[in-house]
């Protein structure tokens, strides 16, 4: 990571993200407040909480892009500010929320843009760029679509293109927003299934989830953030026993009777 | 195809352009063979210099380097915004940079500027339209990052406060026949009498600009996915937005100086590139100058023909020729695919 893409793309590197003390406000109002949290490797991290809790925007101050009130972002130990941008680049990638585009990009290009921290202004693409191309649309199952313009994708193939260009940067470390909210039920099972396989395979999976049911049934461990501070952090069971979520988000797994065992449902309770 | 082999495409088309015009251009029509006699020089055998030779080289091919020149920069600085708004409908005038340099322009030549210095009213259109930029720029910098929203509600307002001037100033020169017809004749634009003196006027701006443009062409195309995105892929965004806007202002400048408010250029240009050979602005920073000196040629070897002897002013075929083709192409890609 830190002496570029052949160190990162050798795994021979574990990123494991560490937040002390993070705190951002923004227009004078305060949105995150003094979160620490460790991302292990190999996890599906989910963060969790309910509309205005900061989800995205700890993304943000994970990313650098929103001024950081206080606190330190720490990336296998080293301060993520130390990193230059293009560094940075390589070793933390996103998949924003927004993947809708104007522009008709051929879904190669877009993949490709994944290899731009890896490449001095006018340099021309390598042999080695081109390859971590293909092997993105590829573990996407998006060689058919390789030539197809963008805009005329489904959300699902929008999607997958994004993953697939993260993929390409060759970090280790992906961080998702809200990847499945415009999805149907198969594409999310679809792309969790690719980020367990991703998480076995040594990448750290930070992921802003709105569905609790996804959360709990694929992350391996879950940041529950309530206002702009840590509510709680931990395996989905402890989470889930703990209470936690009658307080923050107003709801508690209540159990239904049915024929075939018993089926769970997400019950409203007074706060 | 590649990317080499359409600026190849593009610059073949340029160059035909370019033979076109020397040989249509002005009220007279020109065979090859005697343009090719006047550039060899050959002399009528009483030794004088034949007058196509002071016509060649004092009328038509400052012209027609003057006209790609223009064409050149007005499209490059049409991708530059469009790319820095992600938005195909913009185009330097949204900025007021247009507006500001017809202001400039016009108040030169209401203050008969120009008898004092011969480039008085070109240098007025590029200190107008920096004037313009720098407003912009100064409003929407106040905030703690560049917002492209903001950048527009800006240029809006400018936009709207420099037309205003230029028409106050149009208003009270109205019994001043000379200067009234002076003013119009620059915010319809032309490239009547433009000689070697306007060439060298807009050949640095455009010089400078167009490798400094080069550099950005990776930033664009990802800020095209959403300035998060961008961010994320190392793009650093309120740098690119400030240089977008520099070379933007030294282009459009530039531009509107040799040859007053042409119209459209800037806007159609990179959108037909778009369409043909998709928005990677790699591609399209190096093809927009090219394609856009060949369509301004075209259009003004169109102002040059439609009614000879008379011109007619080239803002209007620009416009005439790239406002339908605009709704043309609206129309097209809102039908379902």
């Amino acid at each position: 990571m830190i002496s570029g893409s052949a160190a990162a793309g050798a795994g021979g590197l574990e990123p494991i993200l560490r937040l002390e003390n993070i705190s951002v406000a923004l227009g004078g109002c305060p949105i995150l407040a003094g979160i620490d949290a460790d991302f292990h490797s190999a996890r599906v991290n989910a963060v969790i909480g309910p509309n205005g809790s900061g989800k995205s925007t700890l993304l943000r101050a994970i990313l650098g892009a929103v001024p950081r009130a206080s606190g330190r972002v720490l990336l296998g130990g080293r301060e993520a500010e130390r990193f230059d941008r293009r560094e940075l680049a390589r070793a933390i990638a996103l998949v924003p929320q927004d993947t809708h585009l104007d522009f008709s990009f051929r879904v190669e290009e877009v993949v490709l843009m994944g290899r731009y921290p890896h490449l001095r202004p006018l340099e021309r693409e390598r042999p080695r760029d081109l390859q971590a191309v293909e092997e993105a649309l590829r573990r996407l199952d998006l060689l058919p679509l390789r030539r197809r313009d963008v805009t005329t994708l489904s959300g699902g193939e929008r999607q997958r293109a994004f993953i697939a260009r993260a993929l390409a940067t060759e970090a280790r470390l992906l961080l998702l927003d809200e990847p499945i909210s415009h999805l149907d039920i198969g594409h999310r099972l679809d792309i969790f299934k690719l980020l367990s396989e991703l998480a076995r395979g040594g990448y750290t999976i930070v992921v802003v989830l709105h569905d609790l049911d996804f959360a709990f049934r694929h992350a391996d461990r879950i940041l529950v953030l309530d206002r702009g501070r840590k509510a709680s952090e931990g395996e989905p069971q402890e989470i889930l026993e703990s209470g936690i979520l009658e307080q923050v988000f107003g709801v508690r797994l209540a159990k239904l009777p049915s024929e075939n065992g018993p089926h769970f449902t997400w019950k409203r309770v007074e706060k | 195809m590649s990317g080499r082999r359409w600026t190849s495409l593009h610059l073949l088309l340029l160059l035909l352009a370019m033979a076109l015009g020397l040989c249509l251009g002005g009220d007279q029509v020109s065979s090859p063979i005697e343009i090719w006699s006047a550039l060899a020089g050959g002399g009528s055998p009483d030794g004088e210099q034949p007058v196509e030779r002071d016509i060649l080289f004092y009328i038509r091919i400052p012209r027609v380097f003057a006209g790609a020149l223009v064409g050149a920069s007005l499209a490059l600085a049409g991708v530059l915004m469009q790319g820095l708004f992600r938005n195909p409908l913009a185009s330097p005038g949204v900025l007021g940079a247009t507006a500001g340099g017809a202001f400039g322009a016009v108040l030169a030549v209401a203050l008969r500027l120009e008898t004092l210095a011969g480039l008085a009213v070109p240098g007025a259109a590029v200190a107008g339209t920096w004037f313009a930029l720098f407003v912009v720029y100064a409003l929407a910098a106040g905030r703690s990052r560049l917002s492209v929203l903001h950048l527009i509600l800006c240029g809006v307002a400018v936009n709207t406060l420099f037309s205003a001037g230029t028409s106050l100033i149009l208003t009270l020169s109205t019994d001043r026949y000379e200067i009234s017809s002076k003013i119009i004749h620059w915010l319809t634009g032309a490239l009547t009498n433009r000689g070697w003196e306007h060439v060298l006027l807009i050949l640095p701006f455009f010089g400078l600009t167009l490798p400094l443009s080069l550099f950005l062409a990776r930033d664009l195309n990802l800020l095209l996915t959403g300035e998060e995105s961008a961010w994320s892929l190392g793009a650093n965004l309120d740098r690119l937005k400030r240089r977008v806007l520099l070379l933007s202002a030294l282009l459009t400048g530039g531009a509107v100086a040799v040859a007053g408010m042409v119209g459209f250029v800037g806007l159609v240009a990179p959108h037909i590139l778009r369409l043909i050979q998709g928005p990677d602005h790699r591609k399209l920073l190096a093809s927009a100058p090219l394609f856009g000196g060949t369509f301004l040629i075209l259009c003004d070897l169109v102002s040059q023909r439609l009614i000879p002897p008379e011109e007619v002013q080239l803002g209007i075929i620009t416009s005439l020729i790239g406002g339908p083709f605009f709704l043309f192409l609206l129309a097209r890609e809102r039908r379902p695919q």
